[in-house]
């Protein structure tokens, strides 16, 4: 074992990692918006090809029920997000992680709705353009939404982990827990607009 | 940069020479292209497709000199003439950093070559250079006398093409035989994977799509043998998927189709009635 | 942030402790990666293949469906244990745990670092360097094998699949590599230093980008093991539904590249737009760096496309979707338009770097600033955008709406003009400059030769009437082999050369630099221009059977391009020789440039700058003695103390 000693000036102020934060928020969101992009395109080009006239097969009918609760959870976990994060001011407060546990437990809640959903389904994947949208569609954002409910979670167990900080300590975490709460809203806004796009597209215009 | 470069001292005017050298290599290279290269640039003339495709061909590659006889003579210049001096010291050049009105006219005059390009191309795209390439199902493009367009269906499989006549029959050949001098409509499809329809010496290219039906156009002025390549990676023996076409003569052509239709009768019985898509079965249930 | 050029230093020591050699055997590295890789394939694949069972009973499709699913998710465990074996998954978990978010701000020393996760930037540079040029190397050799197969028009030399398999794993690796190939090893090395930050915004995400791209490339391989893919890079759907096992691959491994792509062109806008040194203005940024923030813009945006389309194809082997089945209502168009709308931006990730270079360069060996650099920065924005507006000219032959067809063609010719005017910046520059024919100079002398040939045969295949015979061709081949090698590969090689002394503290033999430059140029010109002709003469792609009229021209080819392989052993002998062996030290600056990472010593030590610079002007101030030095680096830190590398 051996130890080493390196010396510089000016080491970074926490300001910079919230920038960080705030500016890779914004280009993961353009960048999940492209890949969602991706299915809207697949909808719409399948839909106006409608190959062998089966884009729907009978009887491929998504049931509108569970993308109703999906949709649901979705959006009041970002709302209940978007309230916990005004409650933030020092990250420790009761009203903010009450709040965010609840947003990352429905949005979990949505993930699990929406995979219990194939099991129940009526038709398979092999039931036309519109089911095989459906099951792509439905299962990505599911995988991604499972993502932002992993980053409201992070935020939420630091502050049930370190609920006291020293006020003027730069490096302190939770510091950090503010702008990193306001990135993920962007992310969180983002997907629920895109989940927004899905239901319309795959339940109600299909 | 050939204002500036009138200098006191007696420099030289390098902005003059190039200019001049590059007049000289493009008088040299034009009349070349047109006249010498230009003739034997492919797909030769034994459609009217191709015919206008060698134009457009001829037309593109004598643009291009002009630009390629400037970048050339211009980097061999500066290669030649702007070089560090010689020794150990290192002399820095000029500072100049740009000058608008230079970046204005190259970037003028390049939109206009652009739109000059795209016009002469949207043009030709509606005349017969643009028929032989697949249109899909509603082509823009038509021919004059396409009212009496002879139909044939190329239908792409792994690994072999297949042409039905629907005016015959529907005949199904493995032989692809046009008639001399007459509109032929191709209609393009597959029946598994993703082929390509190249009847080269024809001018004809068109992607074999599932499910989808490719139209394209030729009128063969020549009588001859054509090469039909796929061109359009689709599995293993993608590369042997060739055949040859021949153009004849109207009455040889009413031999041969004639020929062809005693001669698969009874398969064409037993061939699903002629249609501009197919499905074979087995058809998955879901 | 501005801040007056004398500051109260807050001296930081920072003392780390180097483990044990046991210590790093044992800890997180790419053995363990490895070893975890396998495990995780395995029992994935053994989960995989239960469900896939049920799955196959359940709804009586053919059993191949059990085979993707098993191989998909083995594919998922590999990667869960590859990146977990290398102490990826450490601070996610830390996380959910509530642990907070850091830096991990430890100074890396000693050589195991460059075989696990390292944070510092210059690090991950390194290995992306190495992981590219190996790659690059076997998708070469694969090269020769296929030209090796073209000496004779009809024989199988190697059998129809196998063939197929060689003609995609060069297409998809050289792809997947190149990529990445500039904006990993030069990009992560050099914008930090160019912009005068010690690291990258995120340096977690810049090592598991790396080492998924090494994944990436091994699991691309091991298609061979599970039967070859018959698609070339470009996967087209239905081929690619009915495709046997090795397709499962190519979609695994093509998945990784897009999702690190994204994940490396995200990194590199937050560090550019964050991280800047005070007086870094936007109008002082080297060109290099703009080329790096248009091409990550490019890959932010279009990656995400392609990992969709390949998400489509995998449920269609696996789950029996029909996204791609015109029989139930898909279409085999959609995955073309799909994937081209990736496809096109993926050519120009591939070319704005090679700009980014040869504009970097050129100054330099010129002895003046960059001509029309605010130009040369429109034009790359230019490209950027309109890279997005022209794919349909990939389908102009597939039976898409005839109306589309004048509206793409005009978009691709216009899309010739901004690059256009990056070849005026480069003669702009030359215009009575001091030319230094250094190794690196000639390699970006001979991009613009090669990408002129590039260009305009990209104006032939624009112009929809001229596409018809060419579409498809070796003309094709052609085309992109002379934008994508004769400029990518080309630039690559001359950043190398110019930037290797900067990373390693050593030269590359200068000698032995020109015979590779000259070699490489000479038979790389002889191996791709006669390929123009071949494709105008009725030679379609990815064939290995041709006219035998064509005979004597492709044993002319082959002939060039095992020449040119020979030229690219002659570079592996010099990085080998003048790393390895010579290990002639290169001095702080030997190019005498007046770039800021130049301004550093050889090799950069681990923070690269001991206080944070305050930037006066631009890096390209030849000819102006009166001109500032490119940025005022204050007293030093504590007189004679010198960072350990």
């Amino acid at each position: 074992m051996s130890t080493t000693e390196t010396t510089i000036a000016d080491p970074e102020g926490p300001e910079v990692l919230a920038s960080n934060i705030a500016v890779g928020s914004r280009l993961l969101s353009s960048a999940v918006v492209f890949l969602f992009m991706s299915f809207v395109f697949a909808f719409f080009y399948l839909r106006a090809l409608n190959t062998s006239h089966l884009f729907r097969e009978p009887g491929a009918n998504p049931p509108t029920a569970w993308g109703v609760v999906v949709l649901v959870c979705v959006l009041a976990s970002v709302a209940g997000f978007e309230f916990a994060r005004r409650q933030l001011s020092d990250g420790t407060g009761t009203p903010w992680r009450a709040a965010s546990a609840a947003a990352w437990v429905i949005g979990l809640a949505a993930v699990v709705v929406q995979f219990t959903q194939y099991y129940y389904l009526h038709f398979g994947a092999t039931a036309g353009g519109l089911a095989s949208v459906f099951f792509g569609f439905t299962a990505v954002f599911a995988v991604f939404w499972l993502g932002a409910v992993y980053w409201m979670e992070t935020l939420w167990a630091q502050s049930v982990r370190q609920p006291k900080t020293a006020a003027g300590d730069v490096h302190s975490p939770s510091a950090l827990m503010r702008p990193s709460a306001d990135s993920c809203m962007i992310f969180l806004y983002t997907m629920s607009v895109v989940e927004i796009f899905a239901f319309v597209l795959l339940y109600l215009v299909k | 940069m050939s204002t500036s470069a009138a200098t006191a001292g007696g420099a030289p005017r390098h902005g003059v020479r190039i200019a001049v050298i590059w007049a000289v290599a493009t008088a040299i290279s034009v009349p070349v292209m047109i006249w010498v290269i230009g003739p034997h640039i492919p797909p030769g003339a034994m459609s009217n497709d191709t015919r206008d495709q060698h134009t457009v061909d001829v037309v593109l590659a004598t643009l291009a000199m002009p630009v390629l006889m400037l970048i050339w003579v211009y980097f061999a210049y500066s290669i030649r003439y702007f070089r560090q001096p010689e020794g150990d010291v290192i002399v820095d050049g000029p500072p100049d950093r740009a000058q608008p009105r230079i970046q204005i006219l190259w970037l003028v005059v390049t939109l206009l070559m652009v739109i000059g390009l795209a016009t002469y191309g949207t043009i030709d795209l509606l005349n017969d250079a643009g028929l032989g390439g697949g249109e899909g199902p509603h082509p823009l493009a038509v021919p004059a006398d396409a009212k009496n367009a002879l139909q044939v269906q190329v239908i792409g499989q792994q690994w072999f093409w297949t042409f039905r006549y629907p005016s015959y029959g529907g005949v199904e050949t493995p032989k692809l035989e046009l008639p001399v001098n007459r509109e032929v409509e191709f209609h393009v499809t597959s029946v598994d994977v993703i082929h390509d329809f190249w009847a080269i010496e024809l001018g004809v290219k068109a992607d074999a799509v599932p499910g989808a039906d490719n139209t394209a156009f030729v009128k063969p002025l020549e009588n001859g043998t054509f090469q039909v390549r796929c061109a359009e990676l689709c599995g293993l023996w993608h590369g042997h998927m060739n055949t040859t076409g021949r153009v004849v003569s109207d009455s040889q052509f009413a031999t041969w189709i004639a020929a062809q239709q005693t001669k698969y009768s009874t398969i064409t019985k037993d061939l699903p009635p002629y249609s501009l898509v197919y499905y074979p079965q087995p058809v998955r249930n879901g | 942030m501005e801040s007056a050029s004398v500051r109260q230093p807050q001296v930081v020591k920072s003392s780390t402790r180097i483990p044990s050699a046991w210590g790093q055997l044992l800890g997180y590295n790419v053995i363990w990666a490895t070893v975890l890789a396998i495990v995780g394939y395995i029992v994935l694949h053994k989960i995989g293949d239960t469900i896939g069972a049920h799955s196959v009973a359940e709804t009586g499709s053919g059993g191949s469906d059990q085979d993707d699913i098993a191989i998909l998710m083995g594919m998922v465990g590999a990667i869960l244990g590859w990146i977990g074996g290398l102490g990826f998954l450490n601070y996610p978990v830390s996380r959910i745990l509530g642990r907070p978010a850091t830096l991990r701000e430890r100074e890396e020393h000693g050589a195991w670092r460059y075989f696990r996760l390292c944070t510092d930037h210059k690090v991950v540079a390194i290995q992306y360097l190495v992981a590219v040029l190996f790659f690059f190397f076997i998708a070469g050799l694969n090269a020769m094998f296929i030209r090796t197969e073209l000496t004779s028009d009809n024989a199988t030399l190697f059998g129809a699949g196998n063939y197929l398999t060689l003609v995609g794993l060069h297409g998809t690796m050289m792809l997947m590599m190149m990529s990445a190939g500039i904006l990993g090893p030069l990009g992560n090395y050099l914008v930090p230093l160019m912009i005068g930050s010690r690291r990258m915004a995120f340096p977690r995400i810049e090592s598991l980008t790396m080492w998924l791209t090494v994944l990436a490339g091994f699991i691309l391989l091991a298609a061979t093991l599970l039967g070859g893919f018959p698609t070339g890079w470009t996967g087209y759907a239905p081929l690619a539904d009915e495709a046997r096992a090795g397709i499962d691959a190519y979609l695994v491994s093509f998945a990784l590249i897009g999702v690190a792509l994204a994940l490396v062109g995200a990194n590199m806008l937050v560090t550019v737009i964050t991280l800047r040194a005070p007086g870094m203005h936007w109008n002082r940024l080297p060109i290099f760096v703009w080329g790096m923030v248009t091409t990550s813009i490019l890959a932010v945006l279009a990656a995400p496309v392609l990992l969709a389309a390949l998400i489509m194809v995998m449920m269609d082997r696996s789950i029996d979707t029909t996204f791609f089945v015109a029989a139930q209502g898909g279409s085999p168009l959609l995955w073309e338009e799909l994937f081209w709308f990736f496809g096109h931006p993926e050519v120009y990730i591939l070319a704005l770097p090679g700009f980014a270079i040869v504009l970097e360069i050129l100054p330099v060996f010129a002895r003046k600033p960059l001509w029309g650099y605010r130009v040369a920065v429109a034009g790359m924005f230019g490209v950027a955008l309109m890279s997005f507006m022209v794919w349909q000219h990939h389908l102009f032959m597939s039976g898409i709406n005839s109306n589309l067809r004048p509206f793409y063609m005009f978009t691709t010719e216009l899309i010739s003009v901004p690059t256009g005017m990056v070849f005026l910046n480069a003669m702009g520059t030359l215009w009575k400059a001091k030319i230094r024919f250094t190794v690196p100079m000639l390699f970006a002398l001979a991009f613009f030769f090669n990408f002129l040939f590039g260009g305009l045969s990209g104006v032939f295949l624009s112009d929809v009437p001229s596409d018809v015979l060419t579409h498809g061709s070796y003309f094709v081949m052609a085309h992109f082999h002379y934008t994508i090698m004769g400029g990518l590969v080309f630039a690559l090689m001359g950043g190398i050369y110019y930037w290797l002394p900067k990373m390693t503290g050593f030269k590359l033999n200068e000698k032995l630099g020109k015979i590779h430059f000259w070699a490489m140029f000479i038979f790389f010109n002889l191996t791709f221009f006669p390929l123009f002709a071949a494709g105008m003469l009725g030679m379609p792609r990815r064939v290995s059977n041709y006219n035998a009229s064509l005979h004597t021209l492709n044993v002319f080819v082959s002939s060039a391009a095992f020449c040119l392989g020979a030229s690219m052993l002659v570079f592996l002998g010099n990085l080998v020789w003048s790393m390895v062996f010579k290990r002639e030290r290169a001095g702080d600056n030997p190019w005498h440039s007046k770039g800021l990472e130049w301004q550093l010593p050889s090799p950069v030590p681990v923070y690269n700058f001991e206080r944070i610079p305050v930037i006066n002007t631009d890096p390209y101030q030849y000819g102006s003695p009166d001109a500032p030095p490119v940025a005022d680096f204050g007293p030093r830190v504590v007189a004679g103390q010198a960072g350990a590398t």
